[in-house]
């Protein structure tokens, strides 16, 4: 910056003085020149010159550098145009019309033109299009819906929301084993609480007195809120947890959410030794981050909510609740599984424009199908993101009875 | 020399680039950049009788798609606005810092949109197409059948008119 405050100049010099035309007053481009920078350091001096005899020049020039630098946040490169020479040849073709020339000989060119007016009467009727409507393909730009496929990540939720929605550690006075080790996991990420497994065997005289006795304590039963609790019979568990084993038996142990032991506790234990075993589990879990279970409850019954809704259609409700949770749960596992959500209704928006798209091709003349067709799409997303474009197409077939052109924001059309 | 389909062609595949641009800045969106573009170079075709070789091909062209324009503006309300960029429907939570970052440049862009967008129609169209486009006052004056005068009063006109109103906004613009 020049200490004036005028703009510096920097790199090689893009215009000479020489060629701008100027006839003694302030021209415009002269003073965009001098602003942006383009004049030569020579040209640059006549200018600064210039204005400290000129005023007005300088007024200009001071007004410009301003106008220029607020206007800076608006400049964006125009999307790139998507009308080829072909589109142009077919619009000529398409509105070419009979020379006046044509339909003279033996009848004249009145009764000819009787003639063809009764023609197109009666193919108007037929097709059911107004004489006086064009034939105007409109061309809508998609702003929302994606132009490609969506892929969509799977959500380890999706599969125990419903349980969850109804879960308790403990129910009637005793722990509300889950039989799933899997299922237990994910309840575990779910939640933020460890696992707590213990492989047992129905004869076992060790295990049976730990259900009967430790596991009926009052405060081993408050202790495990902060638990999912898994229990899985030796003789059918998974081989994968076969190793856990060396640690004793019965085994009890806390896993995470990944399924990696974070302590084993195995063997007889009084009920006073597993409480006080529970709680050193709990300051070695990595993740721990308890919130109640009535909270957890409550989202994934909205969570379950929205997955049934988007099952059966509902793209609207659907979307409400999966922003509702995206918001509501910020980071946590319920946001990230309603994220999922949310990219299933774009994947499901991008199907059914595709949808459309083949249905207008096959029955192209047929306006009040395509319009049935994209009347119900536009009501399916009236409350996504979505409607924008939905409703595009709705307007369009609706002014033209055709389906539009539709082009995306990257170049190339559809 | 009437234009024949080879120098309609070229005629397109030199121009076209350069008529959508114009056109954009005036709409403000690419459909109907799109759409008026189609418009303007179907018209010249239909016309290609009558062109009397008076300016350039190219003045021409984009002559026509200004009339076009304006008539289509006539019809519907005339846009005001520079067309925002549609952004994505649904993004990753941000921090609070950059929320609010987005937060004041959205500002700040909208204060300068709505001053340009208070600029008389005529007067905006001129500096839009000035300070976007990069058009000299003469392209301008050819393209909007304006007078060369005309067109450069109007551009002096915006010019002072939006330094007066936005010389706060060009120092936080600045940082």
């Amino acid at each position: 910056m020049r200490d004036d405050g005028r703009p510096d100049r920097d790199g090689e010099p893009m215009s000479d003085d020489a060629t701008l035309d100027h006839d003694g007053d302030a021209t415009v481009e002269l003073v965009r020149a001098y602003v942006q920078g383009d004049l030569s350091d020579l040209a640059a001096r006549r200018v600064d010159q210039r204005a400290t005899e000129e005023p007005e020049l300088g007024a200009l020039i001071a007004a410009y550098s301003t106008a220029h630098a607020a206007t800076a946040g608006l400049v964006d490169e125009p999307p790139a145009c998507a009308v080829t020479f072909a589109d142009l040849e077919r619009r000529i073709a398409l509105e070419a019309s009979p020379s006046a020339g044509a339909g003279g000989g033996v009848l004249g060119w009145r009764v000819w033109r009787a003639a063809a007016a009764v023609l197109l009467a009666a193919a108007a009727a037929y097709g059911g299009w107004s004489l006086s409507r064009p034939a105007e393909v409109r061309t809508v730009t998609l702003r929302a819906i994606p132009a490609d496929a969506v892929a969509v990540a799977a959500s380890p939720l999706d599969d125990v929301a419903a349980a969850l929605a109804a879960y308790d550690p403990v129910v009637d006075g005793q722990p509300n084993w889950l039989g799933d080790y899997e299922q237990g996991r994910a309840m575990a990420a779910a939640t933020g609480r460890p696992v707590l497994l213990f492989i047992h065997h129905p004869t076992c005289p060790l295990c049976i007195d730990l259900r009967a006795k430790t596991f009926r304590d009052e405060g081993v039963l408050a202790a495990l809120d902060d638990f999912v609790p898994v229990e899985m019979d030796v003789t059918t568990a998974p081989q994968e947890l076969a190793p856990l084993l060396t640690a004793g038996w019965p085994y009890l142990g806390a896993m995470d959410g990944d399924g990696q032991e974070i302590v084993a506790f195995a063997g007889a234990q009084t009920a006073t030794l597993l409480r006080d075993r529970l709680a050193d589990a709990l300051t070695r879990a990595p993740e721990f981050e308890q919130r109640g279970w009535a909270v957890t409850r409550a989202l994934a019954t909205r969570l379950q909510r929205a997955n049934t809704a988007r099952d059966r259609g509902d793209m609207n409700t659907a979307f409400e609740e999966y922003a509702a949770l995206v918001a509501d749960d910020a980071s946590g596992p319920f946001a990230l599984a309603a994220g999922i959500g949310l990219d299933r209704i774009a994947q499901s928006a991008h199907q059914r424009l595709d949808g459309l798209t083949r249905h207008a091709a096959a029955a192209a003349e047929d306006r009040e199908s395509i319009e049935a067709q994209v009347n119900a799409a536009a009501d399916a997303f009236a409350k996504t993101p979505y409607a924008v474009d939905f409703e595009a197409l709705r307007e369009a077939v609706r002014d033209t009875g055709r389906f539009p052109r539709l082009v995306t924001s990257s170049s190339g059309g559809q | 020399m009437e234009l024949d389909r080879t120098r309609f062609r070229e005629l397109f595949e030199r121009e076209h680039e350069s008529v959508y641009r114009f056109l954009y800045r005036l709409t403000g969106n690419r459909a109907d950049a799109e759409d008026l573009l189609q418009d303007a170079f179907v018209a010249v075709w239909r016309k290609r009788a009558q062109f009397e070789g008076r300016g350039s091909l190219a003045g021409y062209v984009r002559r026509t798609a200004y009339h076009l324009f304006l008539n289509k503006v006539t019809r519907q309300k005339r846009r005001r606005e520079l067309a925002p960029q549609p952004g994505p429907m649904r993004t990753a939570p941000a921090t609070a810092g950059e929320v609010a970052e987005r937060e004041a440049t959205t500002f700040l862009v909208d204060q300068v949109r709505r001053e340009l967008a208070s600029l008389p129609d005529t007067t905006r169209e001129a500096f839009v197409l000035f300070r976007f486009e990069g058009l000299t006052a003469r392209e301008i004056a050819e393209a909007t059948d304006t007078p060369l005068k005309t067109i450069e009063t109007r551009v002096r006109r915006a010019t002072l008119e939006l330094a007066q109103r936005l010389s706060g906004f060009a120092h936080l613009q600045a940082g």
